[in-house]
């Protein structure tokens, strides 16, 4: 029997909570649903749903595979995803980059510098831990990610350091060591975006004595209205971010830069030969 | 247990190794008859670090069982002869001298290295190395001791020195290549090995009864609170256990004892994303890992 068309139909069954609906979802009609769902759990040797007048319910040996039978379904469904973004990709190599890379430096890794007559660049932004995740399953060919990040097998070249500036309210008058410069809560956007690089910020931040914490903002956008607002700091490696009543205060890359690493799968030779190049564009944009 | 507790476990541990920021591996099992087991990236293999003083006190204690070695002889350790490090006769400046089985327990006790390479240098390496065949650790391999790898590390780092290559070690900024962080080429174990190992220890299965209960005595003086310890903050446990640390390397393998309940032991090796030397969270996160598998097993 087709085991995950079994487990599709037994997952569809016990969401819809009726076979007539759960039919209808699939696209099929009942009879064949019926069927299928008990040759699936003749394969298991056990019931996994119990069929009553008031609908199915789930029984304890269903209840207690059902987390199983989802795992099953979204490999299957990743796997799928993956084989298209294979068919994809064959005329160009997919780069994912951190929204904290300054944009002319992004949209520069589909230029001349990277991208070659036959193949194209596909840039895509998503968080450090998103990018990782996506290079191992083979959706993305290159990552530009934060360090430090968790990179598990996937391979890369050495840290590339890019000069911050620190965004505050006021005058641009402020001055001194970073504990007078920040009076306010530092905006950084999600910690599960990357976890390490995030806690290697707030530990650095307490290292100078700087004590307002962080603040979880969506986006650098967002980052930018709180401190003109006057409720936040912010960091930025872009050398055009910026607002009125908002003052820019140079840091250079010490001790506070921006830390990116260029990833690739181990294996593969045609990302490795394009991770060199973003690598080689990163590092001759880095503004000085 | 169930698979979709097994499965719910396993997922609990990889979020806290990822919130944590590292890589990460853990075996649990109880050691009782029967006992069951929770893993994730158990089989995967790790650069041990500290750890090998573990299968290392195992082929001391199997030595003394052949009377190779008589654990109440003395030997004095000259400081020009040591490897260095931060604890134990590792960070004292004069002569020491010790019995055999007091420099074993100190290498565990406070994973003394000049202590350690001194064992190491009695059991020799083939002895290690035939324990862990022995014992069927299949995926773990025995390259040397600490001595070696620090003169790995300073070779390949161009240091000079070791102060100077652990200093590198601890940058952000850089990245520090040598092989003594790659598993093919260094001392390298899974944690599915090194709970098998526990278990024959708390068999009895390694050694005599006799040094079997020296072994786990000194693994329950580990003095080191921050790891496996910190996931039992409360009374009714005891945890014996040996710690790995070496740049981003952060392991302990170890045993859970609740009061009148069957052992579980418990191995995380894990690899931090940030290069500092002092990392909490993840310490933490080893304590809370092993918390949520041993609450699956008990």
């Amino acid at each position: 029997m087709n085991l995950l068309r079994g487990a599709r139909f037994f997952l569809t069954v016990h969401e819809e909570g009726r076979f007539g609906r759960a039919a209808a979802r699939l696209g099929i009609t009942q009879p064949p649903l019926s069927q299928g769902l008990k040759r699936f759990e003749e394969s298991l040797g056990m019931t996994l749903l119990r069929r009553g007048s008031g609908g199915v319910s789930l029984t304890p040996a269903g209840a207690s595979l059902l987390p199983l039978v989802r795992a099953l379904l979204v490999a299957e469904d990743e796997l799928r995803s993956a084989a298209a973004g294979l068919a994809a990709a064959r005329s160009g190599v997919r780069v994912g980059v951190v929204p904290d890379v300054p944009v002319r430096v992004a949209a520069g890794l589909a230029g001349p510098d990277v991208a070659e007559p036959d193949a194209e660049v596909h840039l895509h932004t998503a968080s450090s831990t998103a990018i990782v995740e996506e290079v191992e399953r083979h959706r993305l060919d290159v990552g530009v990610i934060e360090h430090p990040t968790v990179v598990g097998d996937l391979v890369g070249g050495d840290v590339i350091l890019y000069p911050t500036w620190l965004l505050v309210s006021g005058d641009g008058s402020a001055d001194g060591p970073l504990r007078r410069l920040v009076t306010r809560p530092v905006a950084v956007t999600s910690r599960h975006d990357a976890p390490a690089a995030r806690d290697l910020l707030a530990d650095t931040l307490l290292q100078h004595g700087v004590n307002h914490g962080t603040l979880t903002v969506a986006d650098d956008r967002a980052a930018l209205a709180l401190v003109a607002a006057g409720r936040a700091c912010a960091l930025t490696a872009d050398p055009g971010a910026g607002a009125p009543g908002v003052a820019r205060v140079a840091l250079g890359v010490d001790p506070l830069p921006l830390r990116l690493r260029v990833v690739h799968r181990p294996d593969d030779e045609v990302a490795g030969v394009a991770a060199a190049r973003v690598e080689r564009h990163l590092r001759s944009a880095a503004p000085r | 247990m169930t698979p979709s507790t097994a499965a719910r476990v396993a997922t609990e541990v990889q979020e806290r190794f990822a919130s944590a920021g590292v890589r990460g591996c853990l075996h649990a099992r109880g050691l009782a008859e029967g006992g069951e087991e929770v893993r994730v990236d158990a089989d995967r293999p790790v650069v041990m670090a500290s750890v090998y003083k573990l299968p290392l006190l195992v082929a001391f204690a199997r030595a003394v069982d052949e009377r190779r070695l008589d654990p109440t002889a003395t030997v004095t350790l000259a400081p020009e002869d040591r490897t260095p490090g931060a604890t134990g006769i590792s960070a004292m400046v004069d002569p020491v001298t010790a019995s055999w089985r007091d420099l074993a327990r100190s290498m565990i006790a406070v994973s003394d290295n000049a202590a350690g390479d001194a064992v190491l240098d009695a059991v020799g390496l083939a002895g290690v190395r035939e324990t862990v065949a022995a014992l069927g650790l299949t995926s773990t391999r025995i390259d040397g001791g600490t001595r070696d790898v620090y003169r790995i590390l300073t070779d390949d780092t161009g240091a000079g020195d070791v102060a100077t290559a652990m200093e590198l070690l601890r940058d952000n900024d850089h990245l520090t290549h040598s092989r003594a962080f790659d598993p093919l080429l260094a001392s390298s174990t899974t944690a599915r090995d090194m709970t098998a190992l526990l278990a024959a220890v708390w068999a009895d299965r390694a050694s005599s009864a006799e040094q079997g209960a020296f072994m786990r005595s000194v693994l329950f003086q580990q003095i080191w609170p921050h790891r496996l310890s910190s996931g039992f903050p409360y009374g009714g446990v005891r945890v014996a256990g040996k710690t790995g640390t070496l740049g981003p390397l952060r392991h302990e393998v170890g045993v859970v004892h609740h009061r009148n309940e069957a052992p579980i032991a418990v191995a995380v090796l894990s690899e931090a994303a940030r290069a500092d030397p002092h990392q909490p969270r993840v310490d933490a996160a080893i304590g809370a890992v092993a918390a949520v598998a041993v609450a699956a097993l008990r």
